[in-house]
């Protein structure tokens, strides 16, 4: 599904973050990307969700290269990005409307689903992620854990092939942890690819199918 | 019964004052412990009947007017204590934005309308039925009574007021500084009126009124606070009162003791009282509730809208004030 | 003095997290009734016209909800003072008319401007303003300012906090306190702009595309046709006083 080939990016300084990546990724399976900071973990998620572009080599998402060049076209934007859920680590940043409800309903709108299928989809995750109750509040009001719930089901109710969280536990009480572990079991399917950065080898361990490792020097291996 | 600037001396207006400060205070911390915040609002409605009865001007042969106050209603419906403010704030905004009733007699009045009138009509509504609310026949009748009481009252001390002038205050010459007219005059010409059409028309308003909301809206009589609220048809009756109010222009002529400057040396005075001539006068927005190049019955219902909106207000935010402070307390 | 001012600046803004129900009347149409209006009370040559859009507008505020209605009359002290201030040359040079006909004008703009901000939501203004074919990218600006002013005023806050906790120097010199000012307010502007391009890319992820859609279910009713004729009836009252 995914394919990262010999993928370098550095930053307009000269500054590297990843060095000749090769990546093959498949749907259906849970990776768990690992690293010390400052290893190019950020840098590799913004490459696979179109907001920057590799240096050297190829990104190719279901057999189409993407470029600038190709997202600058609007609907293959919005095919792209409709098929990758992307969970930022600021969970602030990601919300931006006036209510929970409004923040899941936001990005059905952009698809430009029916009203009745947004309705629905905005009902059914408010329940799954416990948020009926709190479906008025304005998200930048919520407690760390709420706002990642609602970043979340924001995520979801766009139903994305590829779902890419970093660092999801960041803030998060034991409860928390253990909500999003649970969401992330129920989330696998053969037809879903998820990417998953942390630090917290116990979490890595539950969940993962397969660990990519980034090392200091912005190589890649897996296990 | 709005006495304006000058007919008054200002220490006529001191001393009126002083008298009906300790009203407002009692009457303000009566409110404070005893009402609760949504009746409060309900006396921006009440302060709203009265400013709207005292815009009906009636006729009285001889060619002065003279109009309802509302204040024996307000003390049926509140209480004496939120009627002498919801009066005294009606009288404040007309004041202040539409000329009618002086600045400097401001509380003169107040004590008249707002303090003498309420508390005198409460008292004899309550002595004829002293459980007021409970039989309808005869809380109509008292309500009749108190209100006709209650406004020749209030006439009466106006004529005192006025009457009193000529005696205390004369110039070198010997005229008068301020009301020309003495007690014999003063007290025959206010209570004539007010005995007859005036106290009539007080009765009407009030029993009509209280009939109306016994039957359009019986919770507002309910102990139970969210019943006390603007229902459909107090705002149903506040519309038609404002439509209607351009009647009160019908009335020509001027009320006894309500002449303007111009006008006092043509009632028989012969003279212009110095006091009058070279006294104190607020340009107000709404000068008698009219607005220049506006059609009078345009600019009266104009006045109406205002003036009623204005009051909803003020005691809305004043029992949104009470209502957090009851709530802080109670925590 | 340091203090109170970043204490004013974090605390500025209104945190708005009330809910509201969906507007009874044409979101776009309630919004150029009351844009009409403060352009023809902004025009109009005397006291009749501006007298009567505020004995309405009274009218529209005496019967809001409470707290909408102490939140509309908060924001309008502020603005009729400054305006007599501004206008207080005209009462020396003998028109003291002219100062209070502006300051008028003045407060029934804002009073219609502040009972408009009840009744709509965020989410009905900025979808009226793609009704009304303004360019997306100044109501994307708009909506981004109004966002982040509540989120960056709690980390100045934030910050200030901090600094106050470590400014435990005995010597109170101003000089120092200034540069922390300026150093807070720098730290506060460089994450402001990492923070847009972060929301910015975030509404990327959810396939913004740089549209702003009307979101609101709005069926046409006979309200909306009644408000609509308000705009004829404004024009002729206005023509003929």
């Amino acid at each position: 599904m995914i394919e990262l080939s010999n993928v370098t990016y550095k930053y307009n300084d000269g500054t590297l973050a990843l060095d000749n990546i090769n990546l093959k990724l498949t749907a259906g399976e849970c990776y768990c990307l690992t690293g010390p900071n400052g290893s190019g973990k950020s840098t590799l998620f913004r490459i696979l969700n179109g907001l920057s572009f590799p240096t050297k080599g190829k990104y190719i998402f279901d057999g189409t290269e993407i470029t600038e060049k190709y997202l600058h076209n609007k609907k293959n934007a919005v095919a792209f990005h409709s098929r990758i859920g992307y969970l930022f680590q600021n969970s602030e940043t990601q919300l931006f409307t006036r209510s929970v409800e409004d923040e899941i309903a936001f990005g059905l709108y952009q698809l430009e689903l029916p009203e009745d299928e947004v309705h629905k989809r905005t009902e059914h995750f408010l329940e799954a992620l416990s948020l009926s109750d709190m479906r008025h509040r304005a998200p930048f009001n919520l407690s760390g854990g709420e706002k990642k719930r609602c970043a979340l089901a924001a995520v979801l109710a766009m139903e994305p092939d590829v779902l890419i969280l970093d660092e999801p536990l960041n803030g998060l009480d034991e409860d928390g942890e253990k909500f999003v572990l649970e969401c992330i079991h129920n989330l696998k399917s053969p037809d879903r690819l998820i990417i998953v950065a942390s630090h917290n080898s116990q979490f890595v361990e539950e969940i993962s199918d397969e660990t990519i490792r980034l090392d200091k020097d912005h190589h890649i291996s897996l296990t | 019964m709005h006495i304006p600037d000058n007919y008054l001396s200002p220490q006529t207006c001191a001393v009126m004052t002083a008298a009906v400060v300790p009203a407002w205070i009692i009457s303000v911390n009566k409110i404070k412990k005893e009402l609760p915040p949504k009746k409060v609002a309900m006396m921006g409605v009440g302060a709203a009947f009265s400013f709207l009865g005292m815009m009906f001007n009636i006729p009285l042969p001889g060619g002065t007017t003279g109009h309802a106050v509302g204040g024996t209603l307000i003390a049926l419906l509140l209480g004496p204590y939120a009627s002498c403010i919801s009066v005294s704030v009606a009288l404040l905004l007309q004041a202040l934005i539409f000329g009618d009733g002086g600045i400097l007699s401001f509380g003169a009045n107040c004590f008249n309308m707002a303090f003498v009138l309420p508390f005198v009509g409460y008292a004899v509504a309550h002595v004829i039925s002293p459980h007021f609310g409970t039989n309808k026949k005869r809380d109509l009748v008292a309500a009749g009574a108190g209100s006709y009481i209650g406004i020749n009252a209030a006439a009466f001390c106006a004529a005192v007021e006025f009457g009193i002038q000529p005696m205390l205050f004369r110039d070198s010459a010997g005229n008068a500084l301020y009301c020309p007219y003495g007690l014999n005059v003063s007290i025959p010409a206010m209570m004539a009126g007010h005995l007859t059409i005036f106290g009539l028309a007080e009765v009407v308003f009030t029993v009509a009124i209280l009939a109306f909301m016994m039957k359009a809206a019986p919770g507002f009589f309910s102990e139970k606070k969210e019943e006390a609220g603007v229902s459909l048809s107090l705002k149903v009756l506040l519309g038609a009162l404002i439509v209607a109010t351009p009647l009160g222009l019908i009335a020509e002529g001027t009320a006894w003791g309500e002449w303007g400057t111009d006008e006092i040396a043509a009632t028989g005075a012969g003279y212009t009282p110095r006091g009058m001539a070279d006294g104190f006068s607020l340009q107000s927005l709404l000068p008698d509730y009219s607005l220049k190049g506006l059609p009078d019955w345009t600019a009266y219902i104009l006045s109406a809208v205002i003036g009623v909106a204005v009051l909803i207000i003020v005691f809305r935010l004043i029992g949104a004030v009470l209502g957090r402070r009851e709530e802080t307390e109670t925590v | 003095m340091t203090d109170r001012i970043l204490r004013l600046i974090s605390g500025i803004i209104d945190n708005d997290t009330r809910y509201r129900k969906d507007s009874k009347v044409l979101p776009v149409l309630r919004m150029l009734v009351s844009i009409l209006a403060i352009i023809l009370c902004a025009c109009s040559s005397n006291a009749i016209f501006v007298i009567t859009v505020l004995a309405v507008e009274l009218v529209h505020l005496a019967f809001l909800p409470t707290h909408s209605m102490t939140r509309v009359l908060k924001r309008l002290p502020l603005p009729v003072i400054f305006t007599m201030i501004i206008m207080l040359p005209a009462v020396f040079l003998g028109n003291p008319r002219t100062m209070l006909t502006v300051t008028m004008k003045v407060l029934v703009s804002i009073l219609i401007l502040a009972i408009m901000n009840e009744d709509l939501s965020w989410k009905e203004i900025t979808g009226s303003f793609s009704q009304l074919h303004l360019p997306d990218v100044f109501t994307m600006t708009l909506d981004m300012t109004v966002r982040f002013l509540t989120i960056l005023s709690r980390l100045c806050q934030t910050i200030h906090e901090a600094y106050i906790l470590r400014a435990v120097s005995v010597h109170r010199q101003d000089k120092s306190r200034m540069q922390a000012a300026g150093g807070i307010l720098g730290t506060v502007f460089l994450k402001s702009s990492r923070m847009s391009e972060e929301t910015t890319e975030a509404m990327e992820c959810r396939c913004f595309n740089g549209t702003y859609r009307n979101f609101t279910r709005h069926k046409l009713s006979v309200y909306d046709i009644l408000y609509a004729c308000i705009i004829p009836l404004m024009i002729v009252f206005f023509i003929i006083t």
